[in-house]
């Protein structure tokens, strides 16, 4: 997690809170996991042996226990999750006018009337998204834990296809974190402060309506309200195209291992070195690990767009 | 020139305009004074197309529709209410005017001692440091604005109010000196703002007095 966000939990006195939820959340995928693959095996097996009759004590077993990994994912999103989210909102806003209603005149007037709305709505609310959104820290963190977890079960069942796996996902999963997601904080930040600028146009269009219509002086106020909205629309598309470019990059990452993993599944069971549902169990871990890398390079996307206005929300405390 | 006739205009069910009538000729300087809250204002947006009356015309410069209206005349209000823009296209409004205009009407409020201390002069960008510039400032830019526009017809709203007496009596002489040959309507509580105008009102329940 960032210092910085680490910083703003610490103020709001939610770093333990935290903590919890990372605990309740982040076992959730790599638990499924164990769950799917096993099953995939069970079932495979008891075809393979024309054990018919074991297939439904088998299915209700399974099913039994997705629905408590369910349930208790929905008991942690929706009930501690929630309640730690908005007693964190809630907190945070508090911290930060608590800290503006102590700034003097002159310490306010560093900012623009825009920037500080735009700190005290806008980049709370994605300060907030950082930690707990979809696709954000907590889900990084979630797959990170998959992703460790399988390639660990990988390494034990099959490190031919661990290595197989790791090889045609590391470097895509480089390059794309590293060199294509690399320049979003930067155009989310230039996006963030034409948010400012363009918030700041809202107080004198409405305060000075009136001299607007006498001086007709709404094409030049347009102009310059559309000139900010072009800017934060250009950064939001930069960053935008990364993003989808980074996605591309996984997903042919994915693709091509994918084909990879087919053609040595095949040569393996050929050589009787697996069976078919050993295989199959094999797939649905690589499986997991390639979705942790996608969603690992999503989060951390998404996060670095988020990050800007946590260090602004930071600042202000 | 201007032209009120049975104009009435009421806000949240009280009367603030009560079946006035007015004629104003080219050149004239009235005067309209009254407490606050007597509905002067309201007439001044009324005059400006600020305002559709409820009932009865107001006719300025010929032109009976607000939008048209708002076209004919220039306002200085108590309050200038400037844009985050350069000092120049607040006087401007962005709109395309000779630089000797411009030079002018910065000449004629008072303005040019104050401008050539700036480093980017009239470019310099007001943005969001607006309410850096003193009262003084921000209501001689607001009236070289209006005198930019060098509309026919000047309607002031307490232009000198919230200034001090030095730079009331300099708002107010540099406004008379442009304003020499144009319809002048100002509404403000203080006599002696009005001196050498054609015509003194006082607005009391919405009539003219």
């Amino acid at each position: 997690m960032n210092r910085k966000v680490r910083k703003i939990l610490e103020e709001t006195g939610m770093t333990k809170d935290f903590i919890l939820v990372m605990i309740l959340r982040a076992p959730f995928d790599f638990i499924n996991a164990i769950l799917s693959a096993n099953m995939l095996e069970t079932f495979i097996r008891l075809a393979e042996r024309r054990e018919e009759g074991e297939l439904l004590p088998a299915f209700g077993m399974f099913l039994l226990f997705t629905v408590i990994m369910f349930g208790y994912n929905m008991f942690v999103w929706a009930f501690v999750t929630m309640k730690i989210n908005i007693r964190f909102i809630k907190k945070l806003r508090m911290r930060v006018y608590k800290s503006l209603l102590k700034r003097t005149g002159q310490e306010m007037e560093e900012l623009s009337a825009g920037d500080w709305i735009s700190r005290l709505n806008s980049d709370i609310d994605k300060t907030d998204l950082y930690l707990v959104g979809p696709l954000n820290f907590m889900h990084l963190l979630i797959a990170a834990v998959n992703m460790t977890l399988s390639a660990a079960v990988l390494f034990i069942l099959n490190r031919t296809m661990l290595a197989a796996s790791l090889i045609m996902t590391l470097p895509f999963f480089f390059l794309s974190s590293v060199v294509v997601i690399r320049k979003i904080p930067v155009f989310k930040k230039n996006s963030r402060e034409h948010y400012a600028k363009y918030t700041n146009w809202m107080e004198p269009v409405i305060a000075a309506s009136e001299s607007i219509r006498i001086f007709d002086g709404s094409e030049i106020v347009r102009a310059k309200v559309e000139e900010e909205s072009l800017k934060i629309m250009k950064n939001n598309m930069k960053a935008h195209k990364r993003t989808a470019l980074a996605s591309g990059i996984n997903t042919f990452s994915g693709m091509t291992g994918y084909l990879l993993l087919l053609f040595l599944g095949n040569s393996m069971m050929g050589n009787e070195l697996e069976d078919f549902a050993r295989m199959m169990k094999i797939t649905q871990y690589r499986g997991e690990m390639m979705k942790s890398v996608m969603m690992t390079n999503n989060c951390i996307g998404r996060m670095k767009g988020n990050l800007p206005s946590a260090e602004r929300v930071e600042e202000v405390l | 020139m201007i032209d009120l006739k049975n104009v009435t205009f009421s806000y949240d069910n009280k009367m603030i305009i009560n079946n006035l009538s007015l004629n104003i000729k080219k050149g004239d300087k009235i005067g309209i004074m009254g407490e606050s809250g007597s509905g002067k204002s309201t007439l001044l947006k009324l005059l400006a197309g600020l305002y559709r009356a409820e009932s009865g015309t107001v006719t300025v410069d010929g032109e009976t529709e607000p939008e048209a209206i708002s076209r004919k005349v220039s306002v200085v209000m108590q309050s200038p209410m400037l844009l985050p823009l350069s000092i120049y296209d607040n006087i401007t409004m962005g709109h395309k005017y000779p630089d000797s205009q411009v030079e002018r009407v910065v000449k004629m409020a008072r303005l040019s001692n104050w401008i050539e201390t700036l480093p980017d002069g009239l470019n310099t960008y007001l943005g969001d440091r607006a309410d850096e510039l003193s009262g003084g400032q921000a209501q001689r830019i607001a009236i070289a604005r209006a005198m930019c526009k060098d509309s026919e017809v000047l309607l002031l709203d307490e232009p000198a109010s919230a200034l001090d007496s030095e730079n009331s009596k300099s708002v107010l002489e540099a406004i008379m000196d442009y304003a020499a040959d144009k319809t002048v309507v100002h509404v403000t509580h203080q006599a002696q703002h009005l001196e050498g105008y054609t015509r003194i009102y006082s607005l009391r329940d919405g009539e003219l007095i």
